[in-house]
Order: C-alpha cells, then sequence, then structure tokens
C-alpha cells in the first residue's frame, strides 16, 4: 500500500496543458468579447468554488455525525478547500476589473433594453442601491472569503496537529469536530449571500429567497460526486486497497440522498414562482424556459435527479465503482450545466453575434476556459494532497472502523 | 413436534454460531431476535424480494395517484383555479404523498402475508425471554440424526450459548 500521494509527472504535465489551454482560451475570448470572456470567468470559479466549499461541508457532516466509514478519505475533501485561494483571486479579478460587463446593476445601460426608457427600471436599481453597489460588493466578497478561508483552514490545522500529536490526538479531533459546527452555520449564514450576489444579481429585477438554499444543497450534492470520482482514481493507483463494496455503497449513498435532495430544491423553488405567477418572479423561469432552450431546462432535472435516482437504485448497480464512476461524471456534467443556465440566459443577449433572438451559446471559449479552471483545480488540490505525508490519517479515532468497515448489505 | 432451542443473550455469539450452524447445514428452522440482525439473512443467503415489490409498488403509486389527478382535476371537473392549466405542476406534491402512503402499507400489507401474520393469531412459539433481550435458534428435531444432534449442541456448547433446551 503506498503510503504517501504523490503528484506524478504525468499529473503535472496534464494540469499544465489544460491550464495552458484555458489561458489561450481566455486571451482569445477576452480579445473576441469581453462580457463573454467575464461570464465564463465567473461561471467556471464559480462551480469549482462551490465545490470546494460543498466538500468542505461534506467533511463536517462526516465529523458532526461521526461517521466511522469515511474517515479514510478525509484527506480528498480536505484538499479540495487549497481551491479557494485561487478561486479569491479571481473572485477579485471579477469584482474589480468584470463588474460592469458581467453585472446589471453596476451598468444597466449597457445590459438593460430600453433602460432609459422606462424609469420604472431606474425606481427598482435605486431601491436596491444600498445593497447592490460596488464597494459594499467588494467588501461582502472579502467576508465571504475571510470567513470561509479561516473555517476552513482551522479544519486543516487541526487535522495536520492531530497527525503529528498521537499524544493529543483525541483533543485535535475534538476540535476539529467543535469547529465543523463553527464551519457550517458560518458558511450556510454567508453562503446565501455569495449565492444573491454572485449569481442572483445577474438579473436585478427578479429575487427568490429560495435561490441559496437550492445552491448550498447543489454544491453538497456535486461535491460528494467529485469526491467519488478522485476516491476512484486514487483507489485505481492503489492508494486505498482496503476498499470494499461497502466503502462504494456508502458513497453512493451520498449520490443517491444528494439527487432527491437536489430535485426538492429544483422543484419548490420552481413549483412556487410558477403557481404565485407573479411577473417579476416568473421571469427567471420564463427566459430559461422560453427564450433559453427548453430542452437544457427540462435536461438539467433529468442528469440531476432522473438518471442517478434511477441507476442507484438497485443494490448491485449502487455497490459498482464502475457505475459509481459513470454517475458521478454525468453528475458533474448536470452541475456544470446547472450553473450554465443559472450564468448564461441574462447575459446571452450582450455576447457579439446574438442577434434579437437568445438562444445557448457555447463554444470552444466555453471549453476551453473551464478546462483551464479543471487544470488550476487539479493541480491546487493534488499539490497539497502530495505535501501531506500520509494519504491515510494517522492518529484519526475512526481510522481502524474505516479500515475495517463492513455493511450487512 | 419437539424443537431443540439455544438461547443467547450476546449477538456477537450468536454470529458466531450462525457461521458454523452454515458450516454443518443444519436445518435451522426459526431464529428469534429482539432487533433487526441483517447479517443473518446474508450468512443463510435467504434473499427477500420485498425491496422489489416495494419499488413495483411505489411505480403503481405513482400511477394511480396521478391517474386519479388527472380524472379529478382534468376530465370530471375541470375548474379554472387562478387561470392555471388543469394539468398542473402542483400534482407531485400530492403524487409524492400518496406514493409514500401507498407503498409504505402495501409493503406492511406484503409482510404479513409472507409472514403468515394476522391480528389475533395466536404465538407459534412461547418461551420465557424471547420477548426481552433473548436471542433464540430453533431447530426441528425430527429433521436431525443423532450424531447431527450431538454435533450442535457441540456447537451451542462452544460459541457460548446460555441455555440448551427442548420444547
Amino acid at each position: 500500500m503506498k503510503k504517501q500521494f504523490i503528484f506524478s509527472k504525468k499529473l503535472q504535465t496534464i494540469s499544465l496543458i489544460l491550464m495552458v489551454i484555458g489561458l489561450i482560451a481566455g486571451i482569445l475570448a477576452y480579445m473576441a468579447d469581453t462580457n463573454r470572456f467575464w461570464a465564463n470567468i465567473l461561471m467556471s470559479n464559480y462551480f469549482f468554488l462551490l465545490l470546494a466549499l460543498g466538500a468542505a461541508f461534506w467533511m463536517s457532516l462526516q465529523y458532526i455525525a461521526e461517521a466511522g466509514w469515511s474517515a479514510a478519505f478525509k484527506r480528498v475533501p480536505e484538499s479540495f478547500s487549497y481551491y479557494l485561494v485561487p478561486a479569491f483571486i479571481f473572485m477579485l479579478a471579477l469584482v474589480f476589473f468584470g463588474l460592469k460587463y458581467v453585472y446589471p446593476w453596476a451598468n444597466p445601460e449597457g445590459h438593460i433594453e430600453d433602460f432609459n426608457k422606462y424609469p420604472e427600471f431606474k425606481e427598482i436599481l435605486e431601491v436596491k442601491e444600498p445593497y447592490l453597489n460596488k464597494n459594499f460588493f467588494i467588501i461582502r466578497t472579502l467576508i465571504f472569503f475571510v470567513v470561509w478561508f479561516l473555517t476552513t483552514a482551522l479544519l486543516r490545522k487541526f487535522s495536520k496537529k492531530e497527525d503529528n500529536d498521537k499524544a493529543h490526538a483525541l483533543k485535535w479531533f475534538e476540535k476539529s469536530r467543535f469547529f465543523s459546527k463553527v464551519y457550517i452555520f458560518a458558511f450556510s449564514l454567508t453562503f446565501i449571500f455569495a449565492g444573491f450576489d454572485y449569481l442572483m444579481s445577474l438579473e436585478p429585477f427578479w429575487y427568490s429567497t429560495l435561490f441559496s438554499i437550492k445552491e448550498l444543497i447543489s454544491g453538497f450534492f456535486h461535491a460528494s460526486a467529485l469526491i467519488i470520482l478522485i476516491v476512484y482514481f486514487l483507489h485505481k493507483k492503489g492508494y486505498y486497497p482496503f476498499m470494499n463494496s461497502s466503502h462504494w455503497h456508502d458513497f453512493s449513498k451520498y449520490l443517491f440522498m444528494g439527487s432527491v435532495l437536489f430535485a426538492y430544491a429544483w422543484y419548490f423553488q420552481y413549483m412556487l414562482i410558477w403557481y404565485g405567477n407573479i411577473p417579476e418572479e416568473a421571469e427567471h423561469y420564463f427566459l430559461r424556459r422560453f427564450h433559453f432552450s427548453q430542452s437544457l431546462f427540462v435536461l438539467n432535472i433529468v442528469i440531476n435527479f432522473f438518471i442517478p435516482f434511477l441507476v442507484l437504485l438497485p443494490n448491485k448497480l449502487a455497490k459498482n465503482p464502475k457505475v459509481l464512476l459513470i454517475m458521478s461524471i454525468t453528475i458533474l456534467i448536470g452541475f456544470f450545466l446547472d450553473v450554465y443556465l443559472s450564468v448564461f440566459p441574462p447575459l446571452v443577449h450582450t455576447f457579439a453575434g446574438v442577434g434579437e433572438h437568445i438562444h445557448p451559446v457555447f463554444g470552444l471559449y466555453e471549453i476551453g476556459i473551464f478546462l483551464g479552471f479543471a487544470g488550476l483545480f487539479m493541480f491546487v488540490v493534488f499539490r497539497n494532497m502530495a505535501k501531506r505525508k500520509r494519504i491515510l490519517p494517522v492518529n484519526h479515532p475512526y481510522i481502524e472502523e474505516s479500515l475495517l468497515h463492513h455493511n450487512a448489505h | 413436534m419437539s424443537k431443540l432451542v439455544a438461547v443467547y443473550n450476546d449477538d456477537k455469539k450468536l454470529m458466531d454460531a450462525a457461521d458454523q450452524l452454515v458450516k454443518a447445514k443444519a436445518p435451522v428452522e426459526e431464529i428469534i431476535t429482539p432487533f433487526v440482525i441483517e447479517e443473518l439473512l446474508e450468512k443463510f443467503h435467504i434473499k427477500s424480494n420485498i425491496p422489489l415489490l416495494a419499488f413495483f409498488y411505489g411505480v403503481l403509486g405513482v400511477t394511480s395517484v396521478f391517474a386519479a389527478l388527472y380524472y379529478t382535476f382534468v376530465v370530471d371537473y375541470p375548474l379554472n383555479i387562478g387561470g392555471k392549466p388543469n394539468l398542473s405542476l402542483t400534482f407531485p406534491v400530492l403524487m409524492f404523498i400518496g406514493t409514500i402512503l401507498i407503498t409504505v402499507l402495501s409493503t406492511v400489507g406484503t409482510f404479513f402475508v409472507m409472514a403468515k401474520l394476522y391480528p389475533g393469531k395466536d404465538p407459534e412459539f412461547e418461551y420465557p425471554g424471547i420477548n426481552d433481550d433473548k436471542m433464540v435458534v430453533l431447530i426441528d428435531k425430527s429433521k436431525l440424526t443423532p450424531s447431527m444432534e450431538t454435533k450442535l449442541r457441540e456447537i451451542f456448547e462452544t460459541t457460548g450459548a446460555e441455555k440448551i433446551d427442548e420444547v
């Protein structure tokens, strides 16, 4: 059994190549269409930011539930939270340089058709001015990232202390347990506003109090898919030789549960807005379903709910690592689609080459920039995972239970 | 009909005994435990088809509740509620709850039929302590050869049965 994770040369080259692709696509996109470039930066960065936060949430959940089976895989979600640093840099860049290209409230004339013709538009934005203004937006971004970074850094610090300090391992474990609660509390409180800021304010006339809850659930669900993907990869490379069907089954339970939870969140927001039928609320779904793309709108819920739900229902399929691999890739594609449907529809009309009719815009810029971010994420996560001396936690009180984990079914 | 009864008070000891009983191919009639031990089913290779039936009940529940809603709201008595279409997006809420109700009730009903249980049925087997914390292995004596019986008694003794009895 390999003890330390090694960030192999091959992986390094892959991630560097991906980053170079992203850089080239980014430069080309910036020269061709600035609006589209910043929309892509927001989309891809938000994608991985939410995965990093959701993985930390996943790990905190293991701590507070005192789950034994997952102790061996703690390094994976732990390393995800290192991505918060590049995510912060990109968000800062977006806030300082790209705000007027992406957010209509920062540049109403450039985004909203007939803005000067109808005084109502101006009135709504003036009412929202105390919250949606550039300075407060910067302050909020700083607060969010400081809170997220501090809480996740504390969890990582306690985990390191636990590894090195055998005599007081239990004390550090108890501390991690306590700070997991702190993280969950702080994360849910700040993320509600982060969701409002980064995605919901793309449509400044629309509001939904359920929006951030849906994003939070989606982060948790899709982060568990990415954790499974990386655990599968590490298992293939021989880092987790002890894994049996019970471990896979417990992982698949997260996907199954997450898909139901996601469908619930997706449905409650859609159904309430559909039933309320208030024009400024319905506008959000009207834009996506009837102006942008009806098929993508339906595909979102099919990929994120129906496929994983039906495939993971039989006991045999739920324990099969190959099925889990395919499912987690499908679900991550579904997450991309979900974020794409959040970011692109309100911005599409500002892209060059789009006429009066709104239609989905998806091309090499999107793929390239996303691949660049994926490479960056890979690089950050694997590099930091390789820094830890052992891939398995050393003095974790539940590590033995995790290695010998066995379920009856 | 006489039965060989082994009483255990620890599920770990019972698990050891179960392993050896399977190996010895003992004609175990029943094991009565105060809580569910799913590993026992796995050890004796007993497969239950209740999960599969529950899935079909779920499918039946979804379709029947949808059919009922469709009949009432669209076919039989279409009402204009706030200008909404009759085939409404609020159906899933009722379908969800109705499916749970139908699935749970039919699954419990199936369980009762499969286990041949009904309210007011006389107990098939009585022994002091089996309603409390004792785990009991029942073996039909008429199917046992004398050599098999000594072997089983030995198994029960070595695995730490609290009491070996005949009823």
